[in-house]
């Protein structure tokens, strides 16, 4: 089930609201992990099976490991319950692919939706009580709350257990809370639903057959693209954050507007963060980050740019995409530098955009070949005839760039004040509600990025 | 103000939400949608295997979607929101100016326009009796001046000279005619695709005379019209608020039987072109001989001239009423249902003479002329 869906907005949303509220604190836990079954059994009637198996051994994993004291037998089994996870992740999302590129027999195995997300969040969790930062959850019902958590289970943010551990023993509702969540989700849907599932249907029109629409035509293509990439994935991220905060959790910022970047590196610091700071802990620093020499510290960044271009689907062309920012970030931290830093804004933000750009060419690209003839279209100054009819996208276009930017949260900044604010936000939200309603019944397209990661 | 401030947003969100939930479940469910004209889901039939493959939540968002409380405004709020935000040169149907709805080409690829035009070809040439063929242009193509920029192009006039080209059929072109006689009065209605009774009394009067056989004037007809008809290219678009057409019916008082038959059914039969019943209903373009039938015959035995059979697409129903007066048989087969042998057919009813009659717009995308033997 996705959120931009008429089951879950009018079916499961109010129902697992109105039951949440009414039933008392100590019930909360209990009830949510119903509710995140039948969510995640919606879509994977039969993965939910795996999910289950998952949460499983990684709580018993997790209890085991803190109650042994500092020992190989301990070492032994986080890496056991480490290579567990990461076997079952290679299984259901790599093996096809790998099999394929071997030349081996077909393996026939659908992807289960979120098992990137729940495996690296189980991982999270036992490397911690490993390393002591947390203790296991007392109760099994918590912790399969919180891997099954409906709002990221799909698509993040990867929360640490860390972070909620204490939201999942003690947590209130508040009307600002609840309220400040009604608006984040509000955002959120309209970001999904009236842009990036708007700017979906430009980037599969130009990338159907980009050479007949000419290079003009293919920035414009990879431009909507840019934006569609972020909306969806952001729109869901404000969602996930929004129905947390409803259901009286905090989960952390996601994207903090990643289209300002100034550089790859700040780039990186803005876009998924959850993804990236996972990474950053659980390999980056573990394989000795940037303490160990140029060399080994250019490797590191090597590998976990990989490693994050390889998660996000199963695909050379991921790898690839992951390789190319490896390399990006490599040479801006030792060959850019300083350097840099002492351009003009507009030109480094020009730099970044381009850079960016290009890499979603990459990642859009069903494969590596789709890629490469996509870029001789971008870079080919092919004059393409129909370029015109991109004309009507531009007040779309428009809008999109704006909300990619913090200037109306900065407006709303100054009116948030006045007397009027409260009805206009009520109004706004209302008329996001009335507008995503009406494009979701309109049966208007509505693929979800993110579903199968 | 601090407390009115948390509460509003979640008082909108929680009345949206359950007030719409709640009407889901309370309101009486429809089969049957008039605009879209097409049976609504049902209930999902709730079964383990079901659950396991996905087809229980399948049909469930099928009968969501189907039967969400005003649905139809919904689609009409997102037509025009979309229309609002500058995307009319992106949707199935142009808001073009003048209050014309206009189907966007059916396709661009001729492929399977030329496949069609040699089967008609080949068709011309083995079937022993003289065979032409009359096109009705796109509105699109009718209308280029009201379309909104950034439209995409409308193949009609590659598709005039690919007809042109044909060795057996006689293919004649009246775009310049219908184009003359739309300053006068709109040959292609605003809300529907077809061609008003005035294009199609154009497009016979053009016909007749090319071929040098007499037709009725303009006057000879006693004009009804209809108000409230609201076409297929309205119910398409959900721009609810075009003002609909009016349709006219133009009948010389010409006295016929009419014969529909359709596969696996027994013919029914009646006197009259004009089925009227069909002018209570929002789409009144059926009122033209009842619409999409395998098989059509309007009899007169008392006219001049001897048998025609038209293969035609629904363009056809409107014209075929203006040949009436002059035929002792026109039969109509329509080869998206029609799956017997035509040969066989013209021999059986000792057909004179074919005239394939069709919209470019159909032409396009059906492959039905694999059926034409």
């Amino acid at each position: 089930m996705v959120f931009s869906s008429l089951p879950f907005l009018f079916l499961f949303l109010p129902a697992v609201l109105v039951v949440y509220v009414l039933l008392p604190g100590r019930l909360r836990n209990g009830f949510l992990l119903l509710a995140n079954l039948i969510f995640y059994a919606y879509g994977e009637p039969v993965y939910v099976l795996l999910m289950l198996a998952s949460i499983v051994v990684n709580d018993l994993a997790a209890r085991l490991l803190q109650r042994m004291k500092p020992s190989r037998p301990r070492k032994a089994l986080l890496i056991a319950a480490v290579a567990l996870n990461l076997s079952a992740l290679g299984w259901f999302k790599y093996a096809p692919l790998l099999a394929q590129t071997l030349g081996l027999p077909p393996v026939q195995v659908a992807l289960p939706i979120g098992i990137s997300f729940y495996t690296f969040q189980a991982m999270s969790y036992v490397i911690d009580v490993y390393r002591g930062d947390c203790r296991p959850a007392k109760r099994f019902v918590d912790f399969a709350a919180y891997i099954s958590l409906f709002p990221q289970l799909i698509a993040g943010p990867i929360v640490r257990y860390s972070d909620v551990a204490a939201q999942l023993q003690d947590r209130t509702l508040s009307a600002e809370k609840f309220s400040w969540g009604v608006r984040m989700f509000v955002i959120g849907l309209a970001k999904k639903v009236l842009l990036a599932n708007q700017f979906a249907l430009l980037w599969e029109q130009v990338s159907a057959d980009p050479s007949a629409w000419g290079t003009l035509a293919a920035w414009c293509g990879i431009a909507a693209y840019t934006l569609q990439i972020y909306f969806d994935f952001g729109g869901y991220s404000d969602m996930a954050r929004g129905l947390g905060a409803m259901l009286g959790f905090d989960f952390c910022i996601n994207f903090r507007y990643p289209y300002l970047s100034r550089s790859i590196t700040e780039f990186w610091r803005r876009w998924h963060i959850s993804l990236s700071t996972w990474f950053r802990d659980y390999v980056y620093i573990p394989l000795g980050g940037s303490r160990k020499g140029k060399v080994r510290t250019a490797c590191n960044l090597m590998i976990v740019w990989m490693l994050t271009g390889f998660w996000h689907g199963a695909g050379w062309n991921f790898l690839f995409w992951g390789f190319y920012y490896g390399i990006l970030l490599v040479v801006e931290k030792f060959l850019l530098g300083s350097r840099l830093e002492k351009l003009p804004t507009m030109l480094r933000w020009c730099y970044t955009m381009v850079l960016v750009m290009l890499g979603w060419v990459f990642f859009a690209s069903p494969d590596l070949s789709a890629a490469w003839a996509y870029l001789r279209v971008l870079f080919g100054g092919i004059p393409g005839q129909n370029a015109v009819r991109l004309l009507s996208w531009l007040p779309l276009g428009l809008a999109g760039v704006l909300a990619a930017t913090p200037l109306a949260a900065k407006a709303w900044k100054r009116l948030d004040r006045s007397a009027a604010a409260p009805w206009l936000e009520a109004l706004l939200c209302l008329a996001g509600l009335l507008l995503c309603t009406a494009s979701l019944v309109s049966g208007s397209y509505n693929p979800f990025l993110y579903f199968r990661f | 103000m601090k407390k009115q401030r948390f509460w509003l947003c979640t008082v909108v969100f929680g009345t949206f939400l359950l007030g719409v939930t709640l009407l889901l479940f309370l309101l009486p469910k429809k089969d049957y949608s008039q605009r879209e004209k097409r049976y609504l889901a049902s209930a999902p039939e709730v079964s383990w295997s079901g659950l396991l493959d996905g087809s229980v939540q399948g049909q469930l968002e099928d009968w969501l979607a189907d039967q969400f409380p005003g649905r139809d405004g919904w689609v009409g709020l997102n037509a025009y929101w979309t229309l609002a935000t500058g995307r009319n040169a992106q949707q199935d149907f142009y808001h073009a100016k003048d209050g014309y709805l206009i189907a966007t080409p059916a396709g661009q690829d001729l492929t399977n326009y030329k496949k069609t035009l040699q089967r008609f070809d080949r068709f011309a040439a083995s079937c022993g009796v003289p065979a032409s063929m009359v096109l009705a242009p796109s509105t699109g193509w009718l209308k280029g001046d009201l379309l909104p920029m950034g439209h995409e192009p409308y193949p009609d006039d590659a598709m005039f000279d690919l007809a042109g080209e044909l060795e057996n059929l006689t293919v004649y072109d009246f775009r310049r005619d219908l184009l003359q006689a739309d300053s006068q009065q709109p040959v292609a209605y605003r809300t529907d695709h077809h061609l008003t009774s005035w294009g199609n009394y154009t497009l016979y009067a053009a016909w007749r005379e090319a071929r040098g056989l007499p037709y009725l004037q303009p006057g000879d007809y006693a004009v009804e019209t209809s108000e409230g008809f609201c076409g297929t290219a309205w119910s398409g678009s959900g721009y609810w608020l075009t003002e609909p057409d009016t349709l006219e019916l133009w009948d010389s008082g010409v006295r016929v039987g009419v014969t529909i038959t359709d596969g696996g059914e027994s013919p029914v039969s009646g006197d009259s072109l004009f089925f009227r019943s069909h002018l209570a209903e929002l789409d009144q373009y059926p009122v033209f001989l009842d619409g999409n039938h395998c098989q059509v015959e309007i009899s007169k035995p008392d006219a001049p001239e001897g048998s025609i059979l038209l293969i035609k697409d629904s363009y056809a129903h409107c014209f075929a009423t203006f040949l009436a007066e002059h035929y002792r048989h026109v039969y109509m087969l329509d080869l998206r249902y029609y799956r017997g042998s035509i040969s066989d057919f013209i021999a059986q009813n000792a057909v004179d003479e074919v005239l394939f009659l069709y919209g470019t717009s159909t032409l396009l995308t059906d492959t039905n002329s694999a059926w034409l033997f």
